[in-house]
């Protein structure tokens, strides 16, 4: 029987991480955080549900909404903790020059790391599903949904993933190859809503509306658009009438901004992989 | 199976390496002799595909390398100085990992890494844990790795650098029993006596130039400078002695306590065999050994001779 082919670096890493009892410390506390948040929510709202404010389906949509900005903000985070050492790690123990010597091609070292990176979140993601069962116990939440909910974290995942790497790739060191991801998601996070809000607060008093609102586009919580189209659907109307009437969303143009980002990262990340891209060769 | 021409390279402006060239033939242990920041392991580093030349040409296995580095490196295994291991697999998944990354498949491995632990002595330590092995044991599983792949050319950066005596020993019978097997080597090493026992050619760098390389017998030849022949006669010994003093190349001849004489010869090879033929033809003689000029003795003036032209300028 044909075995299975997959990157061997992505089963040494799997190997390696499931090995290793810091993984599923890290497991316990994702669901201990995730899991807390969502008791402490579901408390808050049952005083409304016992005083007829509230329905219990409407409940359940609350604590899927609550859940789902949480577990997206949380594995951002967790991203660059889980792919920022992925190449700078096989540097600072004197790995890297005995990896790039097989037939892994620089693309493929990459790519298998990402897996991995990847491979974790999965990993994450599966080990939440009973808080989800729970939200389905509530009711007012579709399987779809849901299923929106996880391709959009495991987007984020991904593009998270290819910043992190890029920088793990580009430093020597994982102390600050985890820096700068931080930095970057912060900025792409945080640094684009200031700048949005700012834009807002000047258009307002102008009544115009800017080709600069496409900020947006870099923050990753557009990509949340897919799940609550009523999100953003103001910022596009911003930038331009025209494209909000023609169906076009912003998370449209978020997941091509931030796709080509990530492809971006990735290449830089490929480059600085490979021994030979290194330096520049005369004669 | 190697030819390198004009190898240079540069670090900004500093030149590690500066246009060296030689060639290894298959089934020769080429070792690489050189001082710290020589350029030894910039050069392997070139040669494993690791780094890129300013410029100069490195053809291995009759293909140019850095125009087809996937190739190059299924030919070559290379064993840097310093290395890292992964503390967390064990011994086989450790060989497994890298030769499924160097394109064998998982049967291939499982059928060959037993003879291979075999080879580099870790059969029983196959199930342990890589961060359990020793030093000298990790020195041993990294050649493993370096051979996973069934490479014809292995490159090996300073293999006994703090191994122990045994170790050593053990290393080198490992060495000669990958020759038998017709693998192309180039070692780099400071024990320039080990290397002499063990390697068919040699290469000495210093500042980056190349400054010799050549057969083992023809580098040794080569070494001029006094030499001490340990002389036994059967009888006549002060004639012997006196007879000695006359002879070309002969500096000075003495008495030992084993009743044998010690003469101290300055001279190249020919001199020393008509100076064997005159005697034997003269006196009955049991021994007539001359100490070999080493490696060490040339490499010693070879760096010297660099150093005093850079003190002159």
């Amino acid at each position: 029987m044909q075995r299975l082919k997959i990157n061997p670096l992505l089963a040494k890493e799997l190997r390696i991480r499931m090995r290793n009892w810091r993984t599923f410390g890290m497991v316990s506390l994702y669901l201990l955080g995730l899991g807390g948040f969502a008791v402490l929510f579901f408390l808050t709202n049952f005083y409304m549900l016992s005083g007829g404010y509230s329905t219990l389906a409407e409940v359940g949509r609350n604590l899927f909404s609550f859940l789902s900005v949480a577990q997206f903000i949380l594995v951002i985070f967790l991203v660059p903790a889980l792919a920022g050492n992925a190449i700078s790690g096989e540097k600072e123990r004197q790995t890297i020059d005995l990896l790039t010597c097989t037939q892994l091609t620089p693309l493929r070292i990459v790519t298998g790391k990402l897996a991995a990176a990847l491979s974790a979140v999965i990993l994450f993601i599966f080990a939440s599903l009973p808080l989800y069962g729970f939200v389905f116990l509530l009711g007012g939440v579709s399987p779809l949904e849901v299923l929106k909910l996880f391709v959009i974290i495991l987007t984020v995942a991904l593009l998270a993933g290819c910043w992190s790497l890029m920088f793990s790739a580009l430093f020597r060191r994982t102390v600050a190859a985890i820096v700068a991801s931080y930095a970057l998601i912060l900025f792409l996070l945080g640094g684009s809503s200031i700048i949005f809000t700012l834009l807002s607060a000047i258009t307002m008093q102008t009544q115009s509306s800017t080709p600069l609102f496409l900020i947006m586009t870099m923050n990753p919580l557009s990509l949340l658009g897919w799940l609550y189209p009523d999100f953003f659907r103001d910022v596009i109307y911003a930038v331009n009438t025209n494209w909000a009437q023609r169906g076009l969303q912003l998370w449209h143009l978020a997941l091509l901004v931030q796709g080509a980002l990530a492809a971006l990262s990735l290449w830089v990340a490929t480059r600085a992989v490979n021994p030979l891209k290194v330096g520049k060769r005369k004669g | 199976m190697i030819r390198v021409s004009n190898l240079t390279k540069y670090y900004d402006k500093f030149a590690a390496v500066q246009g060296i060239s030689f060639a290894v033939e298959r089934g020769n242990i080429y070792g690489f002799v050189g001082p710290n920041g020589a350029g030894k392991t910039t050069t392997l580093r070139m040669l494993a595909t690791l780094l890129a030349p300013t410029s100069g040409e490195i053809i291995i296995g009759g293909v140019q390398a850095f125009h087809n580095p996937q190739h190059t490196r299924k030919l070559i295994g290379y064993m840097p100085d310093f290395f890292g291991v992964y503390n967390d697999l064990k011994v086989d998944e450790y060989l497994e990992f890298y030769g499924e990354a160097s394109g064998r498949t998982l049967d291939d491995l499982r059928r060959d890494i037993p003879s291979l632990l075999e080879l580099v002595g870790l059969t029983d330590k196959r199930q342990s844990y890589v961060n359990n092995l020793s030093r000298g044991m990790k020195q041993r599983l990294c050649l493993a790795r370096a051979l996973v792949h069934r490479p014809e050319v292995l490159l090996l950066d300073e293999p006994a650098s703090g191994l122990d005596p045994r170790a050593r020993v053990e290393l080198r019978n490992i060495l000669k029993e990958l020759q038998n097997m017709g693998k192309t080597i180039i070692i780099s090493s400071h024990i320039l006596a080990e290397l002499s026992q063990l390697c068919t050619h040699v290469g000495i760098i210093n500042n980056g130039l190349l400054a010799l390389s050549a057969p083992v017998s023809e580098v040794l030849a080569r070494v001029e400078g006094d030499s001490l022949i340990s002389i036994a006669v059967a009888d006549r010994l002060e004639e012997a002695r006196l007879w000695l003093l006359e002879q070309q190349g002969v500096r000075d001849v003495a008495l030992v306590n084993t009743g044998g004489l010690e003469a101290v010869f300055s001279g190249d090879r020919l001199t020393q065999a008509g100076l064997l033929r005159e005697m034997a033809a003269r006196f009955t003689l049991f021994e007539f050994t001359p100490s070999k000029g080493n490696l060490e003795q040339l490499f010693m003036k070879i760096t010297e001779v660099e150093k005093d032209a850079k003190a002159q300028n």
